[in-house]
């Protein structure tokens, strides 16, 4: 045995274990598929034939042409479209329905007719597009007459359907959420919601419908199909939480169900979400026996959507037990099945998207517009890191900016348009998520990050303001100080002491005058030392004058000139907007401010004074 | 335990506010968390939470929509918000609690304290209805919850003729009705009401402009109000004020 962590991986282990995080990420289009596969599935259609072909020799043997043989008309297409789905004849069909039914002046007869026509549309030709015109017409129609009102809802939930068909689910859930106005509490739409919402990858919200569906369901303890069906999905959703005992108990509420009514159907995908929970919970003798009733019902009704679901699991199940071979031998299995499943998918796909693209150009248009505004919002995420960086340099260079703006005189206008260059909702709901990211790994990279966007904010609101008072700016300084001290990982600690004569609510300066001077005091001489550093900044009266102290006890000016052999630093810099801003204070406020560097034996202290300007 | 809902249309937000929240696992438990206005609403009036922590921005939605929908809110809200001034002003307005993002760990404890204290449930759903009729109706209807050492006080902003600060109390002097005292400082009624045509003409005072009578000559001026009180305007301020009426009338 190895003395070290695990044995060397050989290929098997690596592709099974590549492919199955694959895989399990496709677990929410299941949750989709096996609401799809629910309409069409044969067995439950099974025997119906014969009383199809009965119903049509009635029917073409008629010679009465009203009401009752325009409703067995409308009813034998919807059962033969369930028996033969590519019958291309039943269109003709219900045209011819709806003739008879105009004839008759029949509204109701009308109204099947035209849904009928509608569902060939979607299922037969798959032009969703002909099948949501023909839909509407139904609206219009039910819309004007309250005895009708039953057909909207059928109509909402049809468009639903074909919306949640072409992908295009916030417009499907629209429809399904019209639905429900008419009927509430249904539980056929709340399951598709919910698998719509598994879809988005909402899986809250999905949570949420199922639960509801389920609460329905048990309520009037009918359509056991759709209640085991949301069991079934919840049970899954849960499970892929993490919530297993909570996904545990919901999948035997479900096999209890399924037993009991022989609902044959779902039995695989039922036995599939158990065997997956107690792989969970590794329990193997139970995961097995489920894995192998899974196989068995999946071969039972010959469903490929189900055989692929199952041989994840199986696959998953060696894996646990550490028999690469075997996992790879479904793994291949569940490859080909998918690729084959995918293939067909995406056939249809292009079919629906040309006859989209001829259509309905205008649709594409207003698409596109969507698509665009998603882009534009999205794009925001993805550079998340990246913008991270530019933030801060952005700040920077807006507070030199904001320096030099004094000089330049030309405030207002430009100072707008960076704010508006720089959305302020767009900038703090990104650093919250940029927050978010960076906290899973890192606890005080949060708190920096919280302290930097105050700053921000402060800094925006402020930048209206040409001065504001002495208690803002000392709350803006502290703030600073401690994003320092933070990145420094405290080498420097900090006073403020501001005499009791100087009411701070009432004294105005202008915004971060003093913090160029704190910066400097950093980065230039405290963080020569190794830990132990000090800032002392005292605020006094003097002479009518508000005199500001700044000491450091760092290496000092000359310690710091040596290193410096480009003259043209930062420090000289903000040093020289520094005094461009209180030249300009000398003249608007006729007065003579000072600004001094003193070296000391040890440290640097700068000294200024500015007019006392008072609010009051 | 507080049953908690969480309406964000982002899920890092919503995960960020998740593990603020974990840092009192006996306090709250997370009963369900939404993402869109037509969701939220479904939920909050499935699951009867006592906190709603509701963002203000959803999608091209916003959290008063959410609040609109639902009838029955017999549960506290905290709004949370990316950047929005207009939006604080009016949860302060309405007295109700607020988090901006990124939320800070001081902030949150800050409204989880405040949670414990609040008031009952009548009060809450009258302080949303304000936040509500705010948003409804123009500058001139804005209606202002005062809490005062006898209870809270529902007064139109624009009745209030000027408030004068009283130490750490304020007192709030309006048309047709005895003055009554804050217990907020004046500074935060100037923050609160300063879009609304008020105007802080001293350390003492801050005025309805609409209430001016008259400005008297000389130093130092006066600002005569309506209900004949002089109250005196502070010479840095002058220019300001007169600059104010000016582009007001």
């Amino acid at each position: 045995m190895l003395k070290h962590g695990k044995p060397m991986m050989n290929y098997y282990t690596r592709v099974v274990i590549y492919y199955l995080n694959m895989a399990s990420r496709q677990i929410v289009s299941l949750v989709k598929l096996i609401v799809i596969y629910l309409i069409f599935n044969p067995v439950l259609v099974e025997g119906q034939t014969k009383l199809l072909d009965s119903t049509l020799k009635i029917i073409e043997s008629s010679k009465k042409f009203d009401t009752s043989y325009v409703n067995l008309r409308n009813k034998y297409l919807r059962t033969k479209l369930i028996v033969s789905p590519r019958d291309s004849t039943l269109l003709k069909f219900a045209h011819e329905s709806l003739k008879a039914s105009e004839k008759l002046d029949y509204k109701e007869g009308k109204l099947k007719s035209l849904e009928n026509i509608a569902l060939v549309y979607q299922y037969v030709f798959s032009n969703p597009y002909q099948a949501i015109e023909y839909t509407n017409k139904v609206i219009s129609i039910a819309e004007k007459d309250k005895s009708l009102e039953k057909y909207l809802y059928s109509s909402y939930s049809n468009i639903g359907v074909i919306y949640k068909e072409q992908g295009e689910y916030y417009k499907s859930l629209e429809y399904y959420r019209r639905s429900l106005k008419y009927v509430p509490d249904n539980i056929t739409t709340l399951v598709n919601m919910a698998g719509i919402q598994g879809s988005l990858l909402r899986l809250d919200s999905a949570l949420f419908y199922y639960k509801k569906a389920i609460k329905i369901g048990e309520y009037t303890n009918k359509d056991h199909v759709y209640l085991a069906n949301a069991y079934n999905n919840y049970s899954l959703v849960l499970n892929r939480l993490f919530w297993t005992q909570e996904a545990l108990k919901v999948i035997e509420k479900s096999i209890i169900l399924v037993e009991k009514h022989e609902l044959n159907i779902l039995k695989a995908h039922t036995y599939k979400v158990a065997a997956d929970i107690y792989l969970n919970l590794e329990e193997d003798e139970k995961a097995k026996k489920y894995v192998l009733k899974s196989l068995k019902y999946s071969n039972l009704i010959n469903s490929r959507f189900a055989k692929r679901s199952v041989y994840t699991t199986i696959c998953n199940f060696y894996k646990n037990r550490g028999e690469y071979k075997k996992a790879y031998e479904f793994l291949e299995k569940y490859i080909v099945l998918n690729d084959s499943l995918n293939s067909n998918n995406r056939k249809l796909e292009i079919s629906r998207k040309e006859i989209q693209f001829e259509a309905d150009r205008k649709q594409l248009l207003a698409d596109e517009e969507i698509k665009r505004q998603k882009l534009i919002k999205n794009s925001g995420f993805l550079g998340g890191g990246l913008l991270i960086v530019i933030l801060i340099a952005g700040a920077l260079s807006f507070k030199r900016k904001r320096e030099t703006e004094f000089k330049l005189q030309t405030t207002n206008a430009e100072l707008k348009a960076l704010r508006i260059q720089m959305n302020p909702h767009f900038i703090f709901s990104t650093l919250n998520s940029v927050n978010n990211y960076i906290s899973k790994t890192n606890g005080a990279a949060n708190s920096y990050l919280t302290q930097f966007s105050k700053l921000m904010r402060a800094t925006l609101e402020n930048s209206e303001n040409e001065e504001i008072t002495l208690e803002k700016d000392i709350g803006l300084l502290e703030n600073y100080l401690e994003i320092e001290q933070k990145i420094s990982q405290n080498t420097f600690t900090y006073d403020i002491c501001i005499d009791d004569q100087i009411n701070e609510e009432n004294l105005l300066v202008p915004p971060m005058l003093f913090q160029p001077i704190v910066e400097n005091s950093i980065k230039h001489g405290i963080s020569g030392l190794d830990g132990n550093g000090k800032i002392i900044i005292s605020l006094t009266e003097e002479d009518n004058m508000l005199k500001c102290i700044i000491d450091d006890n760092g290496v000092g000016r000359k310690a710091t000139k040596r290193q410096q052999l480009n003259e043209n630093d930062t420090t000289s810099m903000s040093t020289n907007i520094l005094k461009k801003r209180l030249d300009i204070i000398n003249q608007r406020y006729k007065t003579k401010t000072v600004f001094e560097i003193i070296d000391r034996e040890k440290g640097t202290r700068v000294v200024m004074k500015l007019p006392i300007i008072k609010l009051f | 335990m507080l049953q908690t809902v969480i309406i964000d249309d982002q899920v890092d937000a919503i995960e960020a506010l998740e593990k603020l929240i974990h840092n009192f696992p006996n306090k709250f438990t997370i009963v369900g968390r939404f993402q869109t206005v037509d969701d939220a609403v479904m939920g909050i009036t499935e699951l009867h939470p006592d906190v709603v922590f509701l963002d203000v921005e959803i999608h091209n939605r916003t959290g008063f929509d959410v609040l609109e929908c639902i009838k029955l809110r017999t549960f506290q809200v905290v709004f949370t918000t990316a950047y929005s001034k207009y939006a604080f002003k009016a949860f302060q307005f309405s007295a109700l609690h607020y988090l901006l993002k990124p939320i800070g760990i001081e902030d949150f404890i800050e409204v989880v304290n405040r949670l414990q204290t609040e008031d009952n449930k009548l009060n809450l759903n009258k302080k949303i209805e304000i936040l509500l009729h705010n948003n409804r109706v123009g500058n001139r209807d804005k209606k202002i919850i005062i809490d005062t050492i006898e209870g809270a006080y529902i007064i139109n902003a624009s009745k209030i003729i000027y408030c004068l600060s009283d130490g750490n109390y304020t007192d709030i002097h309006q048309i047709e009705h005895r003055k009554i005292k804050s217990s907020k400082t004046l500074k935060k009624f100037e923050g609160m009401l300063t879009d609304f045509d008020f105007f802080r003409i001293d350390q003492k005072a801050l005025i309805n402009l609409n209430f001016i009578e008259k400005l008297t000559r000389g130093n130092p001026t006066y600002a005569v109000m309506m209900d004949n009180a002089k109250l005196k305007v502070a010479i840095n301020r002058k220019p300001a004020l007169l600059k104010k009426l000016k582009n007001k009338f």
